[in-house]
């Protein structure tokens, strides 16, 4: 068993958890009362809609495999309701792209009605001790992943080749995946992927992790691939790499200055990301709260309280 | 049911006990040094090992494997905690019984013999309380290769809801093979290792990155709560390794696998082996060591450019005779032999056919 990063301080998770969900809720990628629909996109695949982070269903005659189970259990049932409103068949497999609760709240609406939960080892590790917000519960154990690969596990589901891969990290969080779904050509990357908007990065995270991380993951993909991102509107594999290049350009940026001596606030003046604010800076993240986080998870700070 | 033509038996003249042949040890260091080879040092302190392995081999039903069974008497073996072993005509299967299902490494040589594991387990089930009774219908079957007589019984799970679960060349190979049912084939695929939580307890499949072993998918999987170790048939208890150069096999893979598996476990832990009876650590690395001598007697004279009639000749694996070359059976037409000059063949056989078969250091 892999080690793996804690939360290294509830208090920090706490605000930027708030925070995110604040923004998100606020914006449309939230329907208020939950009321989920899938949207085909190719071949087997499909998106669901009305949840916080992107969901993704593959479906066929052996079932339903879904990626990412919702913020809550009200996302959950909510999708499972358009899950079988749609005629699709029953979710055998959930697949976690990471340990965050937008992704694994909604874990047990599925595990209890018998699907086998897929994640990376860190992924379970943490669920199974750490709650997933500040002053909930643990998840119960039919939430838990009880499938958990180390780089690579390919299904063959619904006459599907659906490849799970875990991208070199630690990049967004330290147990990231991507779900690429090969016939229909559409790849659901999670959180290491923010589409028009600066992206939330875990404290086990780093900026140039996750931009490694895409780039290895562009590898697997061509121009005609249809992508997921984890939060934001679809896009491409363009999409990919130019949200790549503004991780690499904002964190060497970042490092430079500090590496000159500026303090974090002097950083924030100097407005690294400017160039990136009209493609990047209009979602739930400012572009100087996404500074201060590429700032955070440097790994010079890493170790800094906050 | 298949029938079983075991033409080998315990050799009665087999030493017992109390006279293991001293030179049967001697004698292989002595080849060692014949081929100028300085392994003594290493080969010392395992004489215990070595000593234990000779013993538990002459007790070891995989010397009359196949007389064993009444194949239409399929029991379930409780072995340890909720793991259970079918000691079969052909490979051991294991069995892991949940109160969610049931899991099953390798599913046995045909379906017949499938339905006759799950007959057993439905059994094992039933004499249990019912607030605590499992329930023996199988989920997951975990294929530690690719070879009929581990994946047989696959369409017969598959059809009742089983997922099959291999490491990613089991399903190249199978393919490979042509015609075959979509039911058989595995449907979840991992590349280095699998961790699967399932009935309270721990499975970890590790397949280890080695070109080629027994074949190019072997799979060890430990139940880490149980403490059992299925090493597939990377370790025949009282046997030759089976080699097949069409397989990509190689005994130093075999070795360097054995080795890595021995990482996981410790003195405490059962190994179940792919064929023969059930084991510990120290048994299988003795049968890892033994085999490397071997393995390295033979390719260095093949590396001297002796041609295989002359190494047949000079006998190399006579000394291992009592204790891995009494098994000849006939499975499905095909004759399997563990015997001295089988051995040395398929050894030659894998080492011409692949550069990848080179001796272990």
């Amino acid at each position: 068993m892999k080690p793996f990063c804690t939360l290294r301080s509830n208090l920090r998770n706490a605000f930027l958890f708030s925070l995110i969900s604040l923004a998100l809720s606020s914006s449309a990628l939230q329907a208020e009362g939950a009321a989920s629909e899938t949207v085909h996109l190719r071949g087997g695949v499909f998106r669901l809609t009305g949840t916080m982070a992107n969901s993704t269903a593959l479906s066929g005659a052996d079932g339903t495999l879904l990626v990412d189970s919702g913020q809550n259990e009200t996302e959950a049932k909510a999708m499972l309701a358009a899950i079988q409103t749609a005629g699709l068949g029953p979710v055998d497999y959930l697949v976690n792209t990471h340990r965050h609760y937008d992704h694994v709240a909604g874990n047990a609406v599925f595990g209890s009605g018998g699907a086998a939960i897929i994640a990376t080892p860190s992924v379970r590790e943490s669920l199974a001790t750490n709650p997933i917000l500040p002053n909930v519960p643990l998840l119960p154990s039919v939430a838990l992943p009880s499938i958990c690969f180390d780089k690579e596990l390919t299904l063959f589901f619904d006459g599907e080749v659906v490849s799970l891969y875990h991208p070199q990290g630690p990049a967004h969080t330290e147990g990231d995946l991507v779900v690429y779904f090969r016939h229909a050509d559409v790849l659901a990357t999670g959180d290491i992927l923010f589409w028009g908007m600066y992206p939330y990065i875990d404290p086990a995270g780093s900026a140039p992790g996750m931009a490694t991380a895409l780039r290895e993951v562009a590898a697997m993909i061509d121009g005609n691939t249809i992508v997921v991102p984890g939060h934001g509107p679809l896009t491409d594999r363009k999409g990919l790499l130019l949200a790549a290049d503004m991780l690499e350009d904002v964190s060497q940026t970042v490092a430079r200055l500090a590496a000159e001596g500026k303090t974090l606030p002097e950083i924030i003046a100097a407005h690294p990301s400017a160039r990136w604010d009209e493609a990047f800076g209009k979602g739930f993240m400012s572009p100087d709260n996404f500074v201060q986080l590429v700032y955070n998870t440097l790994p010079a700070n890493t170790g800094k309280a906050k | 049911m298949t029938a079983l033509h075991a033409s080998g038996k315990p050799d009665a003249r087999l030493p017992t006990f109390n006279t293991v042949p001293r030179e049967f040890i001697r004698k292989v260091f002595v080849f060692e040094e014949e081929e100028k080879a300085v392994k003594v040092t290493v080969m010392n302190p395992s004489f215990g090992a070595i000593f234990t392995l000779i013993v538990a081999t002459l007790f070891s039903p995989g010397l009359c494997l196949g007389l064993q069974m009444k194949p239409d008497v399929i029991y379930a073996s409780n072995i340890r905690g909720n793991v259970y072993l079918f000691a079969g005509p052909m490979a051991n299967c294991v069995a892991l019984m949940g109160k969610d299902g049931t899991l099953l490494v390798d599913s046995g040589e045909d379906a017949a013999y499938a339905e006759g594991m799950q007959k057993a387990l439905n059994a094992r089930s039933s004499e249990k309380p019912r607030e605590t009774r499992p329930d023996p219908a199988v989920r997951l079957v975990l294929l530690t290769h690719k070879h009929f007589d581990h994946v047989g019984g696959n369409e017969f799970f598959a059809k009742k809801g089983a997922t099959i679960v291999a490491q990613e060349n089991v399903r190249t190979e199978m393919l490979d093979g042509g015609g075959v049912p979509s039911d058989v084939l595995p449907t979840t695929s991992f590349k280095e290792e699998l961790v699967l939580h399932f009935a309270d307890e721990e499975v970890v499949l590790q397949h280890y990155d080695i070109d080629g072993a027994h074949t190019r998918g072997d799979t060890v999987v430990f139940f880490r709560k149980a403490n059992i170790l299925c090493t597939g048939d990377l370790f025949l208890n009282g046997m030759f390794p089976h080699l097949d150069a069409r397989d990509g096999s190689n005994v130093s893979g075999i070795v360097r696998s054995l080795r890595r598996a021995a990482a996981l476990i410790n003195d405490q832990t059962i190994v179940i082996p792919g064929h023969g009876a059930i084991s510990n650590k120290k048994e299988m690395l003795g049968y890892a060591f033994l085999m490397e001598s071997l393995n390295n007697t033979v390719t260095g004279m093949i590396d001297r450019g002796m041609p295989l009639e002359k190494i047949l000749v000079a006998n190399p694996a006579k000394e291992f005779e009592p204790y891995f070359g009494t098994l000849k059976l006939t499975m499905f037409g095909n004759d399997y032999q563990s015997d001295p000059d089988t051995i040395v063949r398929m050894i030659f056989q894998c080492y011409k056919g692949g550069a990848s078969s080179g001796k272990t250091k």
